[in-house]
């Protein structure tokens, strides 16, 4: 399982009249760092988990989370 | 008297010690080394040697038909430098010829001279004495001539003979391995360890090729050579340092060591850690401190003894040794500094003509002292951080590593030269610099070493695992990831004037930047609700993220 963050938050009262802004259609995350620009550390639990994630479970989470559970 | 013989101690580890891992974490830098080991189920902990030291000089000393080997042989460098060797470790696969000139005289060791039989080999040449053979026993066969029966008094040793040993640079380091690797399993009570080894991240292939070869040799099974920054991230990322830290967070490694700064800028996420910048400089470190401590403690000592003493440099060779005894006894006082906030003092028998000298420096006239030091610090830090295009109130997380870091001076300098937020997390301020304990700069890398080969040792030795277990090796594969270049999150909107060019509401940050993908984030946190009419929203924003700096 995904541990879950608690984070020191509390997110206020919806102002009265809220309308959500409209995104636009094209509007797209941004592309993520190329391949290899960043090189993981081999070290911790973390990264054998990551390990493990993309050579045993084709990077699916649930599956991962499945053989741990 | 009892007649069944009783064994003096027992080097065998007690019951629970069998099921620890026989694991050795090695932080293995120039001046010092010092091990780690599991010392009860989960926790590594930095040991001491047989004479009790966590740090363990990097040096070996030949008296006679003596080998010192650590802090011991430090102490023939006042008389006996030509036979003790030091620095040996930045030394490793490099052939003789790409050794500075500079560095193969020093006096601080046994000169470095081209070995007489392996073309270009460095090697150390030193005086021993060799044992005397021994006498032959007496014959046991029966002779047939009636010769007089030989005399049964024990026939006088013959002194031990001078003679010359040449060592090339890799037996020394295995030399010195194997007696780390000893000293763990004489802990531990078990033979055969498994060992993760810190290099530099400077070391060349070549140099790292060396490194493994002189462990070994030294008869240890090396699991991984980790880079200095991937030991510290093992220690920072796990429970005992991190649990009140985020898990998402930038973190800035500084260490210091005796000939050498170290910076290395990480990204940490939910354990995973790459680096986003890192430089090294051989033109700061402890080594300089030492210096200026060495001059003061002198011209202390001439001013209260009117006898004359010229060091660093030192020309003449009373100066020398005095010189060399003021640099073994000032370890205890910058020991001291750190720990205490109190006066420190130094204490040297026979200093000088036979003169003993006893003095003390306070805290505030250290740092002093040690100002420039601590500056060329913070200039490197700020250098390092201009080229990341890293604004220092991004960094969330100072680590401290190497003996000069354990300074709270340079804690103190770094945070207001650099321009740190106030509230930047750093063992110093959380109080867990504490000679051996969880924050202390000189126990960070061996105890990453160790938590990271119980964790390399506990992957099963299967077909299953056997990609798992490449990528570890060196040069292995799997480690280049994609990451994320902006941060996302959600924005639950408030009332709240909207800062201007910001978004208003509360912002949640869920994705960092620069974390590898995939990634899964899962974010609890409290909501306020209109009693009338309850009703959430929130939105999904890419930003980028600023610092706004309030008048
Ligand atoms: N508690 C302390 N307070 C201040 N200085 C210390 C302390 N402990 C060790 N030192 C100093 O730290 C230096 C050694 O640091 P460290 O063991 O990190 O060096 P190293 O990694 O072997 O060397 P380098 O990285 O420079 O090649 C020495 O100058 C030593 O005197
Ligand atoms: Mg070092």
């Amino acid at each position: 399982m995904a541990t879950i963050q608690t984070l020191p938050i509390t997110a206020p009262v919806l102002p009265k009249g809220y309308t959500p802004p409209a995104a636009s259609s094209s509007s797209r995350l941004s592309a993520p760092h190329p391949t290899g620009h960043r090189v993981l550390l081999p070290v911790g639990q973390a990264h054998l988990n990551h390990l493990k994630l993309a050579l045993h479970h084709a990077h699916d989470f649930d599956s991962f989370d499945a053989h741990l559970a | 008297m009892s007649t069944t013989p009783v064994p003096n101690g027992s080097a065998v580890g007690s019951s629970e010690g069998s099921s620890l891992p026989p694991i050795v974490g090695i932080n293995f830098g120039n001046s010092y080394a010092s091990i780690a080991v599991f010392t009860k189920e989960g926790v590594a902990e930095c040991i001491a040697n047989e004479e009790g030291e966590r740090q363990i000089a990097c040096a070996i000393s030949f008296q006679g038909e003596e080998i010192y080997i650590g802090n011991q042989a430090t102490h023939q460098l006042v008389k006996n430098a030509k036979n003790t060797i030091t620095g040996f470790r930045n030394l490793l696969g490099k052939k003789f010829s790409e050794i500075p000139q500079s560095q193969l005289q020093s006096t601080k060791s046994a000169p470095v001279i081209q070995h007489p039989d392996i073309p270009d080999e460095p090697a150390y040449k030193v005086q021993i004495l060799q044992p005397a053979p021994s006498p032959l026993p007496p014959s046991t066969q029966p002779s047939a001539f009636t010769t007089p029966a030989a005399s049964q008094a024990a026939t006088p040793r013959s002194e031990p003979v001078p003679a010359e040993r040449i060592l090339t640079v890799s037996e020394v380091n295995t030399m010195f391995l194997a007696s780390l690797v000893e000293s763990a399993e004489n802990f531990l009570g078990k033979k055969g360890l498994g060992a993760v080894i810190t290099v530099p991240t400077a070391f060349t292939e070549a140099q790292k090729d060396a490194l493994e070869k002189a462990a070994t040799d030294a008869g240890v099974h090396v699991l991984q050579l980790l880079d200095e920054a991937g030991a510290a991230a093992v220690t920072t990322t796990s429970d005992i340092w991190a649990a009140e830290l985020p898990a998402d967070r930038t973190q800035l490694i500084v260490d210091l060591g005796s000939s050498s700064l170290a910076l290395t800028l990480l990204s940490i996420r939910s354990g995973l850690a790459f680096v986003l910048a890192s430089s090294h400089t051989t033109s700061v470190g402890g080594d300089q401190i030492d210096e200026k401590l060495i001059r003061f403690f002198a011209a202390d000592f001439t001013k209260k003894t009117k006898v004359p003493l010229a060091v660093c440099p030192a020309t003449d060779i009373a100066d020398q040794r005095a010189e060399a005894r003021l640099r073994l006894a000032i370890e205890h006082t910058k020991r001291t500094i750190s720990a205490s906030p109190g006066a420190a003092t130094c204490s040297v028998e026979s200093l000088k003509d036979g003169l003993d000298y006893t003095g003390s420096i306070n805290r505030l006239r250290f740092d002093l002292l040690a100002r420039p030091v601590y500056s060329a610090v913070a200039d490197a830090v700020k250098a390092l951080l201009e080229s990341a295009q890293v604004d220092a109130h991004h960094v969330d997380e100072l680590v401290y590593v190497g003996g000069s870091a354990s300074l709270p001076g340079l804690d103190e300098a770094l945070i207001t030269d650099a321009g740190f937020a106030e509230d930047v997390a750093t063992p110093f301020a959380r109080g867990t610099v504490v000679g051996g304990g969880v924050g202390d700069p000189t126990t960070v890398l061996a105890r990453g070493c160790a938590v990271q080969g119980a964790l390399l040792a506990s992957i099963p030795d299967d077909e299953r695992h056997r990609e798992v277990r490449a990528a570890y090796q060196r040069g292995g594969k799997g480690n280049e990831v994609q990451a994320t270049q902006r941060t996302v999150g959600v924005l639950v909107p408030g009332a709240e004037v909207k800062v201007e060019g910001g978004l208003g509401g509360v912002w949640i940050p869920v994705v960092h930047k620069e974390t590898a993908l995939p990634a899964r984030r899962t974010v609890r946190f409290d909501v306020e609700l209109a009693e009338d009419a309850p009703a959430l929203a929130f939105e999904v924003w890419e930003v980028t993220e600023s610092i706004r700096v309030e008048k």
